[in-house]
């Protein structure tokens, strides 16, 4: 069996005034069933850009998908009509965002937006349909979820209409969840509950879930794989111990130095990536890490280089062939 | 020591062209658009003719004759090349009129814009800023006045203190300084507490100083916008005014007045109200298109999209 | 004992903060207010900061930690307690000599696009505090903030560019050569990084550490990220729904923290180590619940309604959570905490 998601050479790009934003470089990956992936980034990397693109949700003018191809379950998310993208959206693939009030109408009880989607797709009567949403939010660990159903969001804490957005993504069983930065404007505990439920509900429901975020450590306790994306490319892709344990990237390595972290001693200077991301209009023919780049060399400037194989299961976007430990000096020929 | 001091003075001197090439940029992004550039156009050549009316009109506008009476434009049979817009009905040359109704009607405007907008804004950013009591007893009285039609407060006052431009200007005003004010007020509540007055006040900026050097630069684009939209409504509503024989007063000229005095001969000489009209449809339309391109050219933000 | 970073050998407090309270009225009613409550944003909380240390404040959101610094700058007025600096007593100034002392706390905010007034140019940004105190005349200005930017990281000749020409950390940077600009003695730092990028907040952080040893400066940092926290402090204090809940060296709070919500606290940090990672998730302490609300806060203990070693307590104290509060006091010299496990 083949993977159950395969992104071809994905590109996206918002036509703006200033000019052409290449948010989305031809990206290439694949998720398995009941894997967890993650994507991390800094702000403007892509990351974001990509998942949305997966479900057809980029804002269209200004932005745009211009090629590639998102194969799921051997369709074409691509090529598919409106309606059938519709069917799939919400329904097989899932997705949470980092601020669950936009997505969630204030003026409507959260257990009637939960028993609408069900109506909707699962063709439950209204009795069913609010037994099930209990049901759901008692599954997110709600507590007295029965007394609950009728509250309206503004009565619900961030960490909890988090736990109601994750129950209305899941209300249909869906085979991947693509979770958007979900943790990020939550308190540290309460991340710690919102992925400990994440974890523990993929195990139940054996769902593929995709976990965009900013954050290092998250990633570390969560996923099966990692992908690290700079400037709308994939720079490193890797089995999560592989990639801490032997980053071969010099942005993951850059990035990894630049955590503060509370496993190990403090270091006397953390070690900054200088510089700033590139200009994603007036985007570098070459490298786009060159700027900031450590072990950088001439050839870097030539073209931007291809992901390659340094390991099993890992790749890397870097003609030179670095690791934490080397210094910038050997080069595959 | 000279070295520090030379360098010193070439930063100052590069500092003073920097302010010179923002003004560059600014007509740059002026003449990339051809309505504000129309409009802008059209603004200073009405400028002119209300400044140098006295030399630019051909005739008296006053001086009457009756021979010469209802005199239609040079272009329409009958016309004279002498009076190139025609004459009025009391054989007045219409383009001296117009000339020196130009004067008055944006003398008028332009003042009461000035008055209103200096009162308005500083009630206003004081009820903002200061809020509590003076805030509460300010805009109760705003709320008051705007529940009562502009139009209507004016003609009331102008009929009962009687016409005249100095009256028009006075209750014109009256009307104008509650839209500076609200917006005024609005806008300092909202920046009120952003974070950079906060961080002024951390530095040990006087209260003085933090609306003045913070405050004010950040209503200057909407009060300049208001402002030029308000300029159009004071044209307009003194034409209203003029019109119903509220305003100005014969003999002076004035676009509004100029209309009603050539209403009842609008079937036989349509020049007498055409001209006058048009003159305050151009003028007010040119201030608006030129309200825009302000707006947007005085914002840091978003002068750099333009 | 480890070596200090910053040379701090005297043991002189610059600040003292003691038994702070900031309470925001709640008001009910539009024509006629009436006072129905307090949000205690800020309970009645007590600490030093040393010359030259840094004293880390670390928090969920809500628990007062921004409140405690807003109101050592005078951004908010306290409702009760004194903060002395220097033997200032700040809480009480008014007018000029508020604004005098003013010069020398200063404070970097979090977030660096709302900090900036966006109609001035960075020379008119950095240069004003200069200005308002009349340290500068007009022609050493342009030099002294080129030379400000310079220190900062930032090229000298931005001067004449307006803040949303610059990147979120450029813009911080411009926020600290502005509190540079009046050569503080203490800087209260309101979430400093936490609205940057991993890799810019690693510049910003390396920033900080250079200017405090090159201009001897003392610093009040706070933020929710306990592995931020830990790297830039000397000492740090546990808040909690207004409170104090510990205090003490950086090496001993993360090694052996004492009150329940620290140790929680510290559980939940995610840490980027995959194995290791796994690990904890499966020990983790998930605390239950939200943080209750600060204007109607739990009898006793504050965090009682979510502590998991409320049972032990009662157990081996026979003291009741919910109805003793515990005072905030040394366990061990130099190690304070709000817990009864240590009465």
């Amino acid at each position: 069996m083949g993977p159950l998601l395969e992104v071809k050479n994905l590109e996206t790009q918002f036509f703006t005034k200033e000019g052409i934003v290449r948010a989305v470089n031809s990206i290439s990956y694949e998720l398995n069933t009941g894997e967890t992936l993650g994507i991390v980034g800094e702000s403007g990397c892509g990351k974001s850009v990509g998942a949305l693109s997966l479900l057809r949700l980029i804002p269209s003018p200004p932005g745009k998908i211009v090629g590639g191809e998102i194969l799921f379950d051997g369709i074409d998310l691509l090529k598919v009509h409106e309606s059938e993208i519709e069917r799939i959206r919400g329904n097989r693939i899932a997705m949470i965002f980092q601020d669950p009030m936009t997505s969630l109408n204030p003026m409507m009880p959260i257990g009637r937006q939960i028993s609408e989607s069900l109506e909707l797709h699962l063709k439950m009567n209204k009795k069913e349909a609010r037994a099930k949403a209990i049901e759901l939010l008692e599954m997110v660990r709600i507590p007295s979820a029965a007394d609950r159903i009728d509250d309206y969001p503004i009565q619900f804490s961030g960490g909890m209409r988090q736990r109601v957005m994750i129950a209305m993504a899941l209300s249909c069983n869906p085979q991947i969840l693509i979770a958007d930065e979900p943790t990020t404007a939550l308190d540290v505990t309460i991340q710690a509950q919102i992925t400990d439920l994440v974890n523990r509900l993929r195990e139940e429901i054996g769902m593929a879930v995709i976990w965009i975020t900013h954050d290092l450590g998250v990633v570390a306790g969560l996923t099966d794989r990692v992908i690290v994306m700079y400037a709308g490319r994939i720079v490193e892709e890797a089995p999560v111990e592989e990639l801490y344990e032997n980053p071969r990237h010099p942005y993951t390595i850059g990035l990894l130095g630049s955590v503060p972290r509370l496993d190990e001693e403090r270091p006397e200077q953390l070690t900054s990536i200088e510089g700033m991301p590139p200009d994603m209009i007036d985007y570098p023919s070459g490298c786009p890490f060159y700027a900031r780049c450590t072990f950088r060399i001439d050839r870097c400037l030539e073209s931007p280089p291809d992901l390659r194989a340094v390991g099993p299961g890992h790749k890397a976007a870097c003609i030179v062939d670095v690791s934490a430990s080397t210094l910038p000096s050997s080069v595959i020929s | 020591m000279t070295t520090e001091l030379a360098s010193d003075d070439v930063t100052q001197a590069r500092f003073v062209n920097v302010r010179y090439k923002d003004l560059y940029k600014l007509l740059r992004t002026l003449f990339h658009d051809p309505f504000s550039t129309t409009a802008a156009i059209i603004l200073i050549v009405l400028v002119i003719i209300a400044i140098a009316a006295p030399v630019l009109s051909p005739f008296d506008p006053t001086a009457q004759s009756l021979l010469r009476r209802l005199t239609p434009p040079a272009w329409v049979e009958g016309g004279s090349e002498a009076n190139l817009l025609g004459t009025d009905l009391l054989g007045r040359d219409m383009l001296s009129r117009i000339i020196y109704g130009t004067r008055m009607s944006l003398m008028i405007g332009v003042v009461v814009v000035v008055v209103a907008g200096i009162i308005g804004t500083i009630i206003g950013m004081l009820a903002g800023y200061l809020g509590g009591r003076f805030d509460a007893i300010a805009m109760r009285f705003i709320d008051f006045q705007t529940a009562i039609p502009y139009f209507l407060l004016a003609m009331t006052i102008m009929a009962a203190i009687g016409p005249g431009a100095r009256n028009l200007i006075i209750v014109l005003s009256l009307g104008s300084w509650v839209i500076f004010a609200r917006l005024a007020r609005g806008t300092m509540l909202s920046i009120r507490h952003a974070v950079y007055i906060e961080a002024a006040r951390v530095t040990g900026g006087s209260e003085y100083w933090i609306l003045v050097r913070h405050a004010l630069p950040n209503l200057t684009s909407t009060i300049v916008t208001l402002a030029t939209l308000e300029l159009s409504r004071a044209i307009l509503t003194e034409a209203g005014l003029s019109f119903l024989g509220l305003g100005v007063q014969p003999p002076n000229s004035a676009w509004g007045l100029m209309v009603a005095e050539g209403h009842d001969y609008i079937s036989t000489a349509n020049w007498l109200s055409t001209f006058p009209g048009l003159m305050v449809m151009i003028t007010t339309l040119s201030i608006n298109v030129f309200a825009t391109w302000l707006r947007k050219a005085t914002d840091p933000v978003q002068r750099g999209r333009m | 004992m480890e070596a200090k970073r910053n040379g701090n050998d005297t043991d002189e407090v610059l600040l003292s903060v003691n038994n702070l309270k900031v309470h925001f009225p709640i008001n009910r009613g539009i024509i006629f207010p009436r006072h129905v409550g307090d949000i205690k944003a800020v309970d009645g909380v007590s600490f030093d900061v040393k010359r030259g240390e840094t004293l880390g404040l670390v928090g969920e959101s809500g628990c007062g930690k921004s409140t405690t610094g807003r109101a050592i700058v005078r951004l908010e007025q306290p409702t009760a307690g004194t903060v002395e600096f220097q033997g200032i007593e700040m809480t009480t100034l008014e007018g000029e000599s508020l604004r005098k002392t003013r010069r020398r706390i200063q404070m970097i905010f979090q977030d660096p696009y709302a900090s900036l007034n966006p109609r001035l140019r960075v020379i008119d940004i950095v240069g004003d505090p200069l200005k308002v105190h009349n340290i500068s005349s007009d022609k050493a200005l342009t030099n002294q903030v080129r030379e400000l930017l310079n220190i900062v990281g930032l090229n000298p000749n931005f001067i004449t560019r307006y803040p949303h020409e610059f990147s979120g950390g450029q813009r911080q940077r411009i926020g600290i050569a502005r509190a540079l600009a009046l050569r503080p003695d203490f800087i209260v730092f309101d979430e400093p990084v936490s609205a940057l990028d991993v890799s810019i907040q690693a510049q910003i952080i390396n920033l900080l550490e250079n200017l405090q040893s090159e201009f001897r400066l003392t610093y009040l940092f706070i933020a929710h990220d306990l592995a931020v926290v830990r790297h830039i402090s000397d000492r740090v204090a546990v808040m909690y729904l207004g409170k104090l809940a510990e205090l003490t060296d950086r090496e001993r709070l993360y090694k052996t923290p004492l009150h329940p919500y620290t140790q929680a606290l510290l559980s939940a940090v995610p840490i980027p180590n995959p194995i290791a990672e796994r690990e904890r998730f499966k020990n983790r302490v998930i605390l239950e619940g939200d943080v209750p609300s600060p204007d109607n806060p739990p009898k006793g203990c504050n965090f009682c309604t979510r502590c998991p070693a409320k049972t032990r307590v009662m157990n081996e104290k026979q003291i009741d959570c919910s109805q003793v509060e515990p005072e905030f006091r040394q366990a061990e010299p130099g190690h304070w905490v709000a817990c009864h496990l240590y009465d």
